[in-house]
């Protein structure tokens, strides 16, 4: 595996787009780095949430 | 909207995702069917249509009844039938005014506007799911399913409002037992799936909104350069690919939750070095509906180039009239046709294999990425702003 192919593999984990996840390692379903990654993308959320938020395609 | 409203986690996601595995195939189909009829009513008294909008699942419930009724021996009067009903309907809400007020002049002088119309919710991908079933059941691709698993496919809450656009034949409610890893892992997906999507549109698609609002005339005309509104589209790029990338994200993070896989809408669209490659990774779900249900039936590319062309004109014309009732949307479609057949042109032509005999690859690579990308952007003035200020727009860009 390339260090692209790696780095898109990894994207794909912490977006969630790999449907599946290692069974064990850092990226393991109970590594302690998930609560983390969710605490800091809830955190952005909360930081920028309030604005005016429509969505573009919903209407259709 | 809806997505981004805690009612939609808290009164929706979270009890159907509790009770879906706990329940025998046939009741999670029925489960699904009921809590979607709730979300459409719901979010249709609260957000689109008023009790109006909210009555309008009669006429959902109705095509409904009428496809599995008629569907069930598959018989080309059925098919007609649903298609009648299932596009009258769209054309009805969608495109009533918008053709009436094209032929008869602005709605001042016709008596037929109407002029409280609102859009059921999620109309157009009711219609494109109608469509599909009856079509593939139709011609065998599919077989006819119960009432409960029908039902359940229609009115499937995360992907009801815009997609991404499912296929019967793909849709299982085999979940995964309660307490299993794979139930967990679902969950784990699932939500970081959504805390992501949620965090693209608070945090990079609505961020955008300060740039992209200067899209309009005072702002075009009174830009002291024409970078400026080069830039500002460029933005209106970025937001509405984070935007709507973003709604997929939640839609696919909560049909997780529930152990349903949807299909993917985006795959780095942005990322691709010809235009036709650009529309295989931006709203797959739709494009490949497109490909199934208007190319292919329109001949596809079997009738030699002249009716591929033809095709092409005619699925990019469809598809910028479906994303909004007005003409700016059908030039969209056309820009994107008249790239999808130079593309052809020039691939058929030989013009790329003679540039790449004649340069480095990157190079050729990074010149295919950056046309690719400017030829996009560009296009979307046409869908961002109406059609005298992307005129404006383009004055401007080009003139200065």
């Amino acid at each position: 595996m390339t260090l692209t192919q790696r780095l898109r593999r990894l994207i794909d984990i912490l977006t969630g787009k790999e449907t599946d996840l290692p069974t064990t390692g850092m990226l393991g379903y109970r590594s302690l780095l998930w609560p983390i990654w969710w605490v800091i993308l809830f955190a952005m959320i909360c930081v920028f949430s309030g604005q005016s938020s429509k969505f573009i395609y919903i209407d259709f | 909207m809806i997505f981004n409203t805690i009612t939609y986690f808290v009164a929706f996601l979270l009890p159907a995702a509790l009770l879906i595995r706990r329940l025998s195939t046939a009741s999670r189909e029925w489960l699904i069917a009921v809590i979607g009829a709730l979300f459409f009513v719901t979010f249709a008294i609260t957000s689109v249509g008023g009790l109006p909008g909210a009555l309008c699942l009669g006429i959902l419930l109705a095509i409904s009844m009428l496809t599995l009724a008629v569907m069930r021996k598959g018989s080309k009067l059925g098919l007609t039938l649903v298609l009648v009903a299932a596009l009258g309907t769209l054309g009805f809400f969608k495109y009533s005014n918008f053709f009436l007020t094209s032929v008869f002049g602005v709605s001042k002088v016709h008596p037929l506007y109407w002029k409280d119309a609102f859009l059921p919710l999620g109309i157009s991908f009711f219609t494109f799911e109608f469509v599909h079933y009856a079509v593939d059941v139709y011609q065998g691709k599919a077989e006819p399913v119960r009432p409960g698993k029908f039902l359940a496919f229609i009115l499937f809450f995360p992907t009801m409002v815009a997609g991404p656009i499912k296929r019967i034949q793909d849709f299982s409610l085999d979940v995964h037992p309660a307490g299993s890893r794979d139930a967990m892992v679902d969950w784990h997906r699932g939500i970081t799936r959504i805390l992501v999507g949620l965090a693209k549109k608070f945090a990079i698609a609505d961020l955008l909104t300060a740039i992209t609002d200067h899209l309009v005339s005072r702002d075009i005309v009174t830009a002291n350069h024409r970078l400026l509104p080069i830039i500002w589209i460029f933005a209106y790029g970025i937001k509405i690919y984070m935007d709507f990338s973003a709604y997929s994200d939640i839609a696919i993070g909560s049909s997780r939750i529930l152990g349903i896989k949807v299909p993917e809408n985006f795959d780095n669209p942005y990322g691709k070095t010809n235009i036709a490659q650009f529309w295989q990774h931006w709203h797959i779900s739709l494009y490949r509906w497109l490909v199934d249900y208007v190319f292919i039936p329109c001949g596809g590319s079997r009738g030699g180039s002249v009716a591929t062309y033809r095709n092409t004109w005619i699925v990019m014309l469809v598809s910028g009239l479906w994303h909004g009732a007005g003409w700016q949307f059908v030039i969209w479609g056309a820009w994107h046709a008249l790239g999808l057949s130079i593309h052809r042109l020039w691939s058929r032509g030989g013009a790329g294999g003679w540039l790449s005999s004649r340069m480095p690859d990157w190079l050729l690579v990074s010149i295919s990425w950056l046309v690719t990308f400017m030829y996009v952007n560009f296009g979307w003035s046409f869908f961002a702003m109406d059609f005298p200020t992307a005129l404006l727009w383009w004055r401007k860009v080009l003139l200065g």
